[in-house]
């Protein structure tokens, strides 16, 4: 089938219309006649035609709903609720590149919790995951900018990306991190869980727009210092 | 007459007519690349089955999900046929299947009926 076929009715009603207009229409005095049959045919076309419009509008907007839901569920940890590994990494990655430009720091806070798998082996992995969704859901109301973003990397590990924000003042920002989750007691099933965060920090003003994964090398090169600290601290490199 | 089977494709529904349940069945999603191409063998068989001198009737089932803008101008000239046909006396009908939750594909069954005069047009809410 051609693409005429499937507008075949149009294409009729062009061909018919042409023949009349070749054939002197003056001298046909089937003329009204000829005339009302193309116009009917064309009213039920041009009707199909609004209908068709308004059937694939609605399409559109039904897959892009769906898309946006699939965005979603890509960017976003199921359990926790915050973005994922794989967002964080882009939005890295972004942030990265444009603090090389704007010539900016760049912050990122490594997160992790402390002897969580006691956690999980005392009081059972439900309540884990409620401690997991707890401190997730603690740290993303903490960081407040627009620009600041809280990810779940795997885990029990959290990254933090802090843009425009320098060594200084991320370090601030995690040791306020850090007491708040100290303070935090987390209720699951009439149990009262408590736990603490190690963290490390690195801050870069990128000279390069490559090698993003650095800071977060770095970063995980202070975590490791936090912990060999005695955990419950902030380590930047 | 021989039956239809065409299998369903990542872009494409699949289509099968059993001549002794008189049923058309169309299911799945439709985006094929060539849509004009990939209808032309179902309107073959079927206006060779509309032309049978014993005019059995026919049931069309169409179930899809998602189609492209040109099988939704396939299934208005799908419809047209059909209601052609009523219109001769064919004992025609429709389904139009949709799901509960999806209002939209009732909407889009509820906008190809309106064109109809003749045929038999049912919107039929699929269990979950």
């Amino acid at each position: 089938m051609s693409e005429e076929t499937l507008f075949e009715q149009e294409e009729t009603i062009l061909r018919r219309a042409e023949e009349i207009l070749r054939d002197r229409p003056g001298d046909n005095p089937n003329l009204p006649v000829e005339f009302e049959n193309l116009l009917t045919g064309y009213k039920k076309i041009y009707k199909q035609l609004r209908r068709l419009i308004k059937i694939n509008d609605k399409q559109a907007r039904k897959l892009n709903e769906a898309n946006e839901l699939l965005t979603q569920l890509s960017t976003v940890d199921g359990l926790t609720g915050i973005n994922n590994r794989r967002y964080f990494d882009e939005r890295l990655e972004m942030e990265w590149r444009r603090a090389c430009r704007h010539r900016s720091p760049v912050s990122l806070l490594l997160v992790d919790i402390d002897f969580f798998k006691k956690v999980n082996d005392t009081y059972g992995h439900q309540a884990g995951d409620e401690c997991l969704k707890a401190i997730a859901q603690s740290m993303k109301s903490f960081f407040r900018r627009s620009t600041d973003l809280v990810a779940r990397y795997g885990g029990e590990e959290f990254t933090v990306l802090l843009p425009d924000i320098t060594k200084a003042s991320a370090c601030s920002l995690a040791d306020s991190l850090r007491g708040k989750m100290e303070a935090l007691e987390i209720c699951c099933e009439g149990l009262r869980i408590r736990t603490t965060i190690s963290i490390g920090v690195s801050t870069h003003i990128p000279e390069f727009p490559e090698g993003w994964e650095r800071i977060l090398s770095e970063a995980d090169g202070a975590l490791y210092r936090a912990k060999q600290n005695g955990r419950n601290r902030v380590c930047s490199l | 007459m021989d039956s239809l089977n065409i299998e369903a494709t990542k872009y494409s529904p699949a289509v099968r007519f059993e001549p002794e349940k008189r049923v058309l069945q169309i299911s799945g999603e439709s985006y094929p690349e060539n849509t004009m191409e990939f209808y032309a063998p179902v309107f073959d068989y079927l206006k060779e089955y509309l032309a049978l001198p014993e005019a059995p009737p026919l049931t069309v089932n169409v179930d899809l999900i998602y189609f492209n803008s040109s099988s939704s101008k396939i299934l208005i000239n799908l419809f047209d046929l059909l209601d052609g046909a009523a219109k001769e006396g064919r004992d025609v009908a429709i389904n139009w299947f949709y799901e509960s939750d999806d209002e939209d594909n009732l909407e889009f069954g509820e906008e190809f009926a309106e064109d109809l005069e003749y045929v038999q047009f049912h919107l039929v809410e699929k269990e979950m």
